[in-house]
């Protein structure tokens, strides 16, 4: 069955003449990835879905300010980016609070790394030690569950950049994991 | 789509998928409770502005989106009448329901009680329901104590908040107000029936039902200790709802409990509901003024009972016990979409209630006492919940506590404004130490506005 799908910018001109639906449907589209985005900047799933609503309600204040409506997915990334940021910088002077309680720093030994709490913990020291675009394009995948197709759209690079940077990115975070005693999975 | 590079990899792979758990879901409905103004910013007079150029681009895109539609409602059309999930297949059973001014159900409740030293064991009960537009309700219950059979009647005015309880037995009546709506004020099925009508239900299967087979849908929500499912079963012939059961059966099955086998013993706890199966549903049922009377029949002791209600204090208190009984610290939203549902998770519940009382902590003895409070108080859903309807400005409540250690004086929990505030520019906000400051808009750590 062939599926009649408006583009994005069919759906901002819409959404900027008041329709209500066509901005359900960009919210629907982009929302995944627009709080993987976030999530790569915060590390705490709940924040990241604050950041990226918060997005959406500048995007509809700041919609007719957009001059390329097919680059709408860019510009609220972007945004979601910028409130990502304000965010980390807020949790970071202990104005929020952690997404989860062993989240701040606690230093265990490898032969602790067996919880699936100490996994999450690890998974999250390892994107921290990458490179921003390296994390989101993690977080993309991972978190958000995107595919390289997916990725490549949201963040305007080709599908095979998405896969050598992913490539690298895993290795990396392999190393670090297996560094500190992830290198099985949980029973 | 993934390029694992080796069986390493692969290992890493699932490890990292495994990790991140389930992707965000988008709720669009809980970002508009969010944010209710927000969309007012979509302001249609901007696009007047538009070059004459855009404007017949514009036409051409309406003519696109018009032809669009138009080819989905045939195409919708044209699913009518299979197992399609398309919304214009419900359009029978919906105007059955939209249209019934009385309803008549009954159902099967499946609860577990657990048993000092022994397994637990499953009681199953029945109940009888009717409805009438607008909003009132009658149930008739009968205890599960079988040494002491007693029927309990409750007739209830969801529009304006009153309910009246009757113990035939002991002929006593209590008339009272409401603080919480039991039933929805639109109908019995009115959320099932707009899952039929925004297209939200999945054909599951078919099941053998006592009005013959039906088809099952199934609505569900949430992800990993947060997933919930509904099932609705809908007879194929008639298109009548003619069965609904809660949990669906991808999360309880009744019939294949075995639970039910274990000895009885010496009860300690209060019941866990496990199930809820809805059938006889009878639409326009001829139904006596009588059954939804007010008036409790002669001979009934009446007394009268006002309403409760949380106060800021009792809020805040409530809150210290969810985090001391949490690891002293602050839990998060049982649901997205209800900012006020702040609670333990349903894990951290079920453990606490399967503990026999003798070995639960000064903690979890104190929250389970608290919630039996609010309870017997018939402020049935969670006390920060009644707190925001009753006392907070609308959509000003927010909650940062999740993980706030109990007892920090500089982390945030929550914020809101009180109605009736002296200043309606001055937010309360509430501390891990349980303290509470006024505090100015410009002065909280997230806006407040879009």
């Amino acid at each position: 069955m062939t599926t009649l799908e408006r583009s994005d910018a069919e759906l901002v001109a819409a959404a900027r003449r008041g329709d209500a639906d066509s901005f359900a449907e960009l919210y629907h589209r982009h929302y995944v990835a627009a709080v993987g985005i976030a999530y790569a900047n915060l590390s705490d799933r709940h924040l990241a879905e604050d950041a990226a609503q918060e997005a959406f309600a500048i995007v509809c204040r700041d919609l007719a300010r957009l001059r390329r409506d097919d680059k709408f997915v860019h510009w609220l990334n972007a945004i979601a980016r910028k409130v990502a940021r304000r965010l980390a910088k807020w949790k970071s002077r202990g104005g929020l609070p952690e997404d989860l309680p062993w989240a701040a720093g606690t230093n265990r030994g490898p032969d602790q790394a067996d919880s699936r709490e100490d996994r999450e913990r690890l998974v999250r020291q390892a994107m921290q030690r990458l490179s921003a675009g390296a994390r989101e394009i993690v977080s993309l995948r991972y978190f958000s569950g995107l595919t390289h197709e997916q990725i490549a759209a949201t963040l305007g690079i080709s599908a095979d950049a998405v896969h050598s940077r992913l490539c690298r990115a895993r290795r990396k975070m392999g190393d670090f994991l297996k560094r500190n005693g992830l290198g099985r999975r949980e029973p | 789509m993934s390029h694992p590079e080796s069986e390493n990899d692969q290992e890493l792979e699932t490890m990292l998928t495994e990790t991140f758990g389930p992707p965000p879901r988008a709720d669009i409905d809980a970002w508009r409770k969010r944010y209710p103004s927000a969309l007012a910013w979509l302001d249609p007079q901007r696009a007047i502005a538009l070059s004459q150029r855009r404007k017949r681009m514009q036409r051409v895109f309406m003519l696109a989106t018009t032809a669009a539609a138009a080819i989905c409602v045939w195409l919708g059309m044209s699913l009518f009448g299979t197992n399609g999930t398309s919304a214009s297949a419900f359009a029978e059973t919906v105007a059955q329901i939209e249209k019934a001014k009385t309803i008549t159900w009954k159902e099967t409740v499946y609860t577990y009680y657990p048993h000092t030293g022994q397994k637990g064991t499953w009681v199953k009960t029945e109940e009888e329901h009717a409805y009438r537009t607008p909003g009132l309700y009658r149930r008739v219950s009968a205890s599960i104590d079988e040494k002491h059979p007693e029927t309990f009647v409750e007739i209830s005015d969801t529009l304006r908040g009153k309910a009246l309880s009757l113990w035939p037995k002991t002929r006593k009546a209590c008339l009272r107000e409401v603080a919480t709506k039991n039933n929805d004020p639109k109908g019995p099925f009115y959320y099932n029936m707009q899952d039929m009508k925004e297209g939200h239900l999945q054909w599951v299967g078919k099941r053998a039902t006592a009005a013959g087979e039906a088809n099952v849908f199934r609505s569900s929500s949430g992800s990993g200790d947060r997933y919930w499912s509904i099932d609705l079963w809908i007879d194929p012939k008639t298109k009548q709802l003619v069965g609904k059961q809660i949990p669906g059966a991808d999360i309880y099955d009744p019939d294949n409990d075995p639970r039910h086998d274990n000895p009885v013993g010496e009860k300690w706890s209060n019941g866990m509901p496990l199930c809820c199966v809805v059938h006889d549903i009878n639409f326009d049922a001829k139904l006596d003024d009588s059954v939804f009377s007010f008036t409790p029949p002669e001979g009934y002791a009446l007394t009268f009972q006002r309403r409760n209600y949380v106060t800021e204090r009792e809020m805040i208190e409530y809150l210290g016990v969810l985090a001391d009984a949490n690891g002293k610290a602050f839990p998060g939203q049982e649901f997205q979409s209800d900012i006020g549902s702040i609670s333990l998770s349903d894990e951290r519940r079920k453990q606490i209630y399967a503990k026999p009382i003798k070995e639960r902590t000064a903690a979890e003895l104190k929250f389970g006492e608290t919630v039996g409070h609010y309870i017997q108080a018939h402020l049935n859903q969670m006390p920060v919940h009644h707190f925001i309807t009753d006392n907070a400005v609308e959509s000003t409540f927010r909650y940062l506590g999740k993980g706030v250690k109990l007892g920090d004086k500089t982390a945030i929990v929550c914020w809101y404004k009180l109605k009736n505030a002296e200043d309606p520019n001055v937010y309360r906000v509430v501390y891990g130490d349980l303290s509470v400051k006024n505090v100015a808009a410009k002065d909280l750590p997230l806006p407040v506005e879009p």
